[in-house]
């Protein structure tokens, strides 16, 4: 029998797959001997390796879709999370919050969470989200980081809509820098008094956020963010605060 | 759009309230209260099945044989469950009901109200059945009116909601899979917990159209049942000798030390073999 028949995101073997985490994630006690239980455990260690997108989105699988999590009931109640539903249906830019939250938390919850997040979401979702906004106004807009056009990982150019922008012609340009690797990012056109106005909110996959303001380049020049940073970009706000 | 309907886990009036474990999130459309005569095993007298009628999937009872006229459903010991009002809420657990009784109609809809849920208590949802039709009406002279329910009997109840669902696709880098969703999990008020429902796995990672429909399932009470295949010692102990055997005949064939990840897969592709012969599962 094939392992891939069974590890599959699906209702389909619920048993043979709940006793299979029950090994793997070490839930129950089989009562095995220390040399059993070190085979045991490296074997899987070897199918985690082989196939872990597989493992881990069928381990999401089990916690997140409510006929196993009723069949499991309390074994795999107690590891899901109630904000687990969103990995599956959202950005990753839309629930950054309660990533960050999440990470505050203890438990086991918690811990599958943040799992699932690391090994299904962060550095594999291949969409950038873009939010434009001014007042209260805004506007999403979800860039393909590998569609055609783009450079590791992100569009060269971004046009700024219109009534974003007080109906000026702006784009946002990024662009790698060949020496430190660090990102720049710059404007393309607008005043110095429109740049004012402009702040641009970077956040990352960890929920981490850096703000940089139109004004630090008002009269020419780029923003810098760092390498191993700029991997992690999750969302991106651009904010346009129009002169009072 | 799809429709699916569950058996709410019913663990007891407590309260006022009838504690089931619907999945969170989930925006009944439909509700139904079944009632039938308690006869020990209401396999044996009526069973259910999901039929079209017009427009809409509607959960049916049919009574498969006729009903004893002298059965008594150890529903509850003491309980008045039809009160005053002619709602069960009161009942708890030990209670007894009675009510003037006679045969459930052969096909029908026991009970089919508009409503949506927020997570409303038991009662709540009574009273919407109870306006469902034009003037408000109490459960017993409504049983009486539809079901043609006078002698004396016990009665025994189940409640299903009508859930709608659609079909999405999940993915996760260049793993997909096709799934069924809850319309609208975030609309619910309160808890809410996961949206995602009867999946479909669409082979090799590719994105693929799932062409065979997927009937609305039933989906039968399962913790007892979890805990009666899972936990029950006779499967713990055979779970542990097929753990104990793979690993036998592992280090038997092959050469101690310097396993290749292969290997490892072989044993766990045993393992898991077995393990699914435990569970009638392959």
């Amino acid at each position: 029998m094939k392992i891939k028949k069974i590890l599959q995101p699906s209702c389909d073997h619920f048993y043979t797959k709940l006793e299979l985490f029950s090994l793997c994630e070490d839930w129950r006690n089989y009562a095995l001997s220390c040399g059993e239980k070190q085979l045991l455990r490296e074997a899987f260690l070897a199918v985690k390796r082989k196939y872990p997108f597989l493992y881990y989105h069928t381990l999401y699988h089990m916690l997140s879709c409510p006929f196993c999590l009723d069949k499991g009931h309390k074994v795999l109640a107690d590891k899901s999370h109630r904000e687990l539903w969103r990995l599956a249906e959202e950005h990753p830019g839309e629930y950054l919050h309660i990533v960050k939250q999440i990470q505050g938390e203890e438990g086991l919850k918690a811990r599958y969470f943040q799992l699932f997040y690391k090994q299904l979401i962060v550095g594999k979702q291949a969409r950038i989200l873009f939010l434009w906004k001014q007042g209260a106004e805004q506007q999403r807009q979800i860039c393909e980081r590998r569609a055609a056009g783009t450079r590791d990982n992100l569009p060269p150019n971004m046009n700024v809509p219109h009534q974003f922008i007080n109906g000026k012609d702006v784009s946002l340009h990024f662009e790698w820098d060949p020496v430190t690797q660090n990102l720049n990012m710059s404007l393309r056109g607008g005043s110095a008094k429109l740049r004012l106005g402009i702040e641009v909110h970077v956040y990352f996959f960890e929920g981490e956020k850096q703000v940089f303001y139109g004004k630090e380049i008002a009269i020419g020049g780029m923003w810098e963010i760092a390498a191993c940073k700029a991997k992690h970009i999750c969302r991106l706000d651009f904010v346009y605060n129009k002169e009072e | 759009m799809r429709t699916y309907i569950r058996r709410l886990k019913n663990s007891g009036l407590q309260g006022g309230t009838v504690s089931v474990s619907a999945f969170k999130g989930v925006v009944p459309t439909k509700l139904f209260l079944c009632i039938w005569p308690t006869d020990p095993n209401i396999k044996n007298r009526a069973h259910f099945y999901i039929r079209k009628m017009e427009d809409n999937v509607v959960l049916v009872l049919r009574a498969t044989k006729t009903p004893t006229t002298d059965c008594i459903l150890k529903f509850d010991k003491t309980a008045n469950v039809f009160d005053d009002q002619g709602f069960f809420w009161t009942a708890s657990k030990g209670h007894n009901f009675q009510i003037e009784t006679a045969e459930i109609d052969n096909n029908d809809i026991l009970f089919c109200a508009d409503h949506v849920n927020k997570n409303r208590f038991f009662l709540d949802m009574l009273q919407v059945i109870g306006t469902y039709s034009e003037s408000e009406i109490a459960i017993t002279e409504y049983l009486q009116k539809n079901f043609d329910v006078h002698k004396k009997n016990t009665y025994a109840f189940a409640i299903y909601f009508q859930v709608e669902f659609k079909r999405d696709k999940i993915e996760f880098g260049n793993s997909c899979e096709e799934v069924f969703r809850f319309r609208s999990p975030r609309s619910v008020l309160g808890d809410i917990n996961i949206s995602a429902l009867l999946y479909e796995y669409s082979k090799d990672y590719r994105p693929q159209m799932v062409t065979t429909s997927v009937d609305p399932k039933v989906i039968e009470e399962t913790h007892s049942s979890f805990s009666n295949t899972v936990e029950s010692s006779d499967t713990r102990h055979s779970v542990r000798d097929i753990l104990k055997t793979c690993i036998g005949n592992f280090l038997q064939n092959k050469q101690p030390e310097n396993f290749s990840d292969d290997d490892y897969t072989c044993l766990v592709e045993d393992i898991l073999e077995n393990l699914s012969k435990v569970y009638h599962e392959n």
